[in-house]
């Protein structure tokens, strides 16, 4: 079905959206829980839970890109209760060594303080993407937005896995020193 | 700033980056099979895998039609996810139409234009000055066959099939020719690609004074112009009255040249329904103003 039909459903309050959105992005939206939950049982509630957030979104919002808009849901689902279940010391996929990865970009300590400083981070990330070959920016989105392992970005673009570690390596170099020199507290 | 704010922040770049980041794949061949290449690249086979045969003239076959469509999407679930097929010429991207459009011959009209390269293989592509909106893409073609009144689901094996490709600017709009003006409906206009088919202000103020679709009595001053005929799936309509999506009456209010509405039903099963209801309204439909015209 096509992503226009399927949000004219939530727009209909037809209830038939959350099969049809299982049927065509259940895949997609499972994956990215599972990369950051590693756990199936968890994984499968915040799908669950994603189509229950697309079912209240929609209306008021109609998403340009259906996709993005459901597993951008699912990606914050999934890291809230990631971040639960470390309370509880249980579980978690490949976000761990994801995050460890991103920790070498910044200091750690609380800096972002103002919606406002988000908004500037967020513009900066992008204008940095926006500089990379498409191929950089689809590794570093595989690794720090899907949290794709780094086996799993190798087998996509035909590279070995130490390829791939260094091509990471050097882009979070890259986007430290690119958010330094725009006067970022990282 | 922490890494979860990095994270978290990260969650929130651009939709077209973590859309296009999918998208990208660039499979290498293992060294022995590049040694083979020459050999082997007559026993290539094409991995995409579309569409079906489309029964016609009866409610049945309807019936299977849709029934087969719905198999082929969840077949192309993972595709879907990444994008639909496509192919780029001149500048331009054309995705295999939302019709699934296939053909057994070279469709009328379309002749040989040359080769263009996919996952490796060449594939011949097929061109027709009169209809510059499509191609067609000589490919092989997972027929997955009709379902009978059953439900049984009888498959055919792959073969090569010519397959409509549609420009990215066509692909998935509703669109209506009334007295020779283009109309798109709100469901399928965009006010946000590279090359809008409607600005965004016109878009919310229609928006906001009609809607997407109306559910209600048709309103004052809008009077039936007649039933528009069916120009064909991913066609630009022309004509006194032509849709490229069904054939419905439309309705104009001579003071309201930028709206056309359009008959429409649809069916809701919400828990505190009874069943399947119907409902009636109009699609609304907005003067188009995008590079299709």
């Amino acid at each position: 079905m096509e992503d226009y039909a399927i949000v004219r459903l939530y727009w209909e309050r037809d209830e038939q959206a959350i099969p049809a959105t299982a049927e065509k992005y259940g895949g997609y939206c499972m994956a990215i829980a599972r990369n950051i939950l590693g756990s199936r049982e968890d994984a499968e509630e915040c799908v669950n839970d994603t189509w229950w957030k697309a079912w209240c979104s929609m209306p008021p919002h109609k998403p340009d890109i259906l996709a993005t808009f459901l597993g951008k849901i699912t990606r914050n689902l999934s890291f809230n209760r990631y971040k639960h279940n470390t309370a509880e010391k249980r579980g978690g996929g490949e976000l761990p060594a994801v995050l460890d990865e991103l920790s070498e970009v910044v200091s750690g300590r609380n800096t972002l303080e103002q919606e406002a400083e988000l908004r500037q981070l967020l513009c900066a990330i992008d204008s940095f993407l926006e500089g990379l070959s498409p191929e950089k920016r689809s590794i570093f989105l595989c690794r720090y937005w899907y949290a794709d392992s780094v086996s799993d970005i190798a087998a996509r673009h035909g590279m070995r896995e130490g390829a791939v570690s260094m091509r990471l390596n050097r882009l979070r170099r890259k986007l430290k020193d690119y958010l330094l020199e725009r006067g970022f507290e990282l | 700033m922490t890494r979860d704010e990095l994270f978290e922040a990260l969650g929130d770049v651009g939709e077209k980056y973590v859309t296009e980041a999918r998208r990208v794949k660039k499979p290498k061949k293992p060294a022995w099979m590049k040694a083979g290449a020459a050999a082997a690249c007559f026993f290539l086979v094409i991995l995409l895998y579309l569409a079906f045969t489309i029964p016609k003239n009866s409610l049945e076959n309807e019936k299977a039609e849709r029934d087969t469509q719905d198999y082929v999407e969840r077949e192309n679930t993972v595709a879907d996810a990444d994008g639909p097929p496509n192919m780029k010429l001149n500048g331009r991207t054309f995705y295999v139409s939302s019709y699934s459009t296939v053909s057994e011959k070279v469709p009328e009209g379309f002749s040989y234009a040359g080769e263009t390269k996919r996952d490796g293989e060449e594939l011949s592509y097929y061109l027709n000055p009169d209809i510059p909106e499509w191609v067609y893409l000589y490919q092989e073609v997972l027929t997955d066959g009709t379902v009978d009144e059953t439900g049984t689901l009888t498959r055919t094996e792959p073969h090569m099939a010519y397959v409509r490709y549609v420009d990215e600017r066509l692909r998935g709009k509703h669109l209506l020719s009334c007295d020779g003006r283009l109309y798109i409906d709100m469901w399928s206009a965009s006010y946000y690609d590279r090359e809008p088919d409607v600005s965004l202000e016109f878009y919310e103020a229609v928006e906001t004074e009609w809607g997407i679709r109306l559910n209600e009595e048709i309103p004052e001053g809008f009077q039936s112009v007649g039933i528009a005929e069916f120009s064909g799936y991913d066609t630009i309509p022309s004509g006194v009255l032509a849709s490229n999506m069904r054939t419905a009456e439309v309705f104009v209010n001579p003071n309201k040249p930028q709206v056309v509405l359009m008959a429409t039903e649809w069916y809701t099963a919400a828990k505190e329904e009874n069943g399947e209801t119907k409902h009636t309204g109009y699609d609304v439909y907005i003067l188009y103003d995008g590079p299709l015209k």
